[in-house]
Formats: structure tokens, C-alpha cells, sequence
């Protein structure tokens, strides 16, 4: 698994590779809590996720929730495959923010 | 699930298993070892991805809760094929666990956490816990009813 960051307009972007569980989901919550608690408007690239579990979306979660408790933006982009099946068993995929990629997000928030 | 080898109500035949330590660097090994085996049978890719999330899931469990931050051991894993069922077993070493006390959260609120054994119930058609049978540790088993259109006799 391979995190990286990145600004793109406003947003911080952490983009994942490989597969999310339980072994790397504190190195993710740790990293995506300590953006927000910096006051970084935050989106998760997930295009390179190849496999996702419940305590990776656990992070997410939480995540979010800090977002809005701060009043900053959250989004996840690139959301597919194996990452979509679990947010939709877990009928996450109506609740968070989701945009197909970083730059439609943006248009978005421009629109 | 059914290579022609078997009639209805067969024996179950293993076709793979693993002992591992119970840590959380070693759910990929097993994810892989999941994934592999089905794969191998031919079962349909999303369905195999569905039971390779509730084995991780359950490994996820055993090492939180059953053995928890204080204890280590290990897990058992064996998969095997009964007509078009596929059936996981994990067995660990811990302390007896009580079925009764494992919740499964339905997802109505949004919070962190909690959503293991959701996704278990939502993925596999059925699971026991019982207590193993030498009275050292806890058996999950887990059966999942593979599409006909993945046997790989069909």
C-alpha cells in the first residue's frame, strides 16, 4: 500500500495504491486526520485501490465527520471496482461526497 | 463450486488451507490464498471478491477482539468445496468467545467502525461460531453459494 499527498486548487489530495486493511488503515486515519486538523480541504483518490475493508472505509468515516465538524470540504474521487462494492454493502455510497476524479470535483465546487 | 466429482449433499473436499500468526501483516497472504483458490475454480470475479472481503473481515475480528492487544496466536484457515458451496473455516486459540456477544451493526448511523460482521451477513449465506471442538479456541464457519454459471464443470 502507497500513500501519497498532493495540492490541487484548494484541496489536498491523498492518493492510495494497492490494498486498504487492517494493517495500513492507522498509517490512512492518522495521515487523512492530521490534514484536516491542519484546516486542509481534503480528497481521497482512490483509483488505485485495488481492495478495501472496513477499517479502511472505518477511516473514512471518521475522517469525514471531522470534515464537517470543521466545515472543510471532503470528497473521495476514483471510487470502483472492489472500493464501490464494500461502500455500497455498507451503504456508504450515498453518504459521502463522490466525484469521478480530482478535476470534475473541482469543476464542481467552481460551477 | 462443483468440479463433477461430487453429487448433491457431497462430502466437503478441501481445497486449500494455511496456519498463520495472528497479525494484521498477514491478512494479505490470505486475501491471496482466498482469492487463488476460487479463482482456481472458476468462480466469478466479483463473488470471489465478496468472499475474500468476509474471510478478511472475520482474520480482522480474531485478531481485535478474540485474541485482542494482549494476547497472540494463531489461525487456521481451510476452504472447501461442497456441491456449489464454498465453506471457510477459521479456527483460532483464544479465549472461547460468546455468539451471542458478537453484534452486527447495521449501518443506519454514519460512524466509524463496527461494519465487520455487517459485511459478513451481507456477503455469505451463513455463519456459526462454535466452540472448538478440544475446547481450545473458537471455529467460524462461513458458506457462500457460488453461481452455477462459475462451476467449473458446467
Amino acid at each position: 500500500m502507497e500513500l501519497s499527498t498532493r495540492t490541487e486548487g484548494a484541496y489536498t489530495v491523498v492518493e492510495l495504491q494497492g490494498e486498504v486493511d487492517l494493517h495500513f488503515s492507522p498509517r490512512l486515519r492518522n495521515r487523512l486526520l492530521s490534514e484536516l486538523s491542519e484546516g486542509h480541504p481534503l480528497l481521497i483518490d482512490l483509483d488505485e485501490v485495488t481492495y478495501m475493508d472496513s477499517s479502511g472505509i472505518a477511516s473514512m468515516v471518521e475522517a469525514y465527520q471531522l470534515a464537517k465538524n470543521n466545515d472543510l470540504d471532503f470528497g473521495l474521487v476514483g471510487v470502483k471496482g472492489p472500493v464501490l462494492q464494500v461502500l455500497q454493502l455498507a451503504r456508504l455510497d450515498k453518504v459521502f461526497p463522490i466525484d469521478d476524479t480530482v478535476g470534475s470535483r473541482i469543476a464542481r465546487d467552481a460551477g | 463450486m462443483n468440479d463433477g466429482t461430487q453429487g448433491a449433499g457431497g462430502e466437503p473436499r478441501e481445497l486449500a488451507g494455511m496456519r498463520f500468526r495472528a497479525r494484521s501483516d498477514q491478512l494479505f497472504s490470505v486475501r491471496e490464498l482466498v482469492r487463488d483458490t476460487l479463482g482456481r475454480q472458476g468462480c466469478d470475479r466479483s463473488e470471489v471478491d465478496g468472499v475474500v472481503l468476509a474471510v478478511d473481515e472475520a482474520c480482522a475480528n480474531i485478531i481485535r477482539h478474540a485474541y485482542g492487544a494482549c494476547a497472540e496466536g494463531d489461525i487456521v484457515i481451510q476452504i472447501f468445496a461442497q456441491d456449489d458451496d464454498c465453506v471457510i473455516r477459521l479456527r483460532d486459540y483464544a479465549e472461547p468467545v460468546d455468539p451471542e456477544a458478537v453484534c452486527c451493526r447495521r449501518p443506519r448511523e454514519l460512524r466509524p467502525g463496527g461494519l465487520g460482521m455487517f459485511l459478513i451477513e451481507k456477503i455469505m449465506d451463513r455463519y456459526d461460531f462454535t466452540e472448538a471442538a478440544d475446547g481450545k479456541g473458537n471455529v467460524l464457519e462461513m458458506r457462500k453459494r457460488m453461481g452455477p454459471s462459475t462451476a467449473v464443470g458446467a
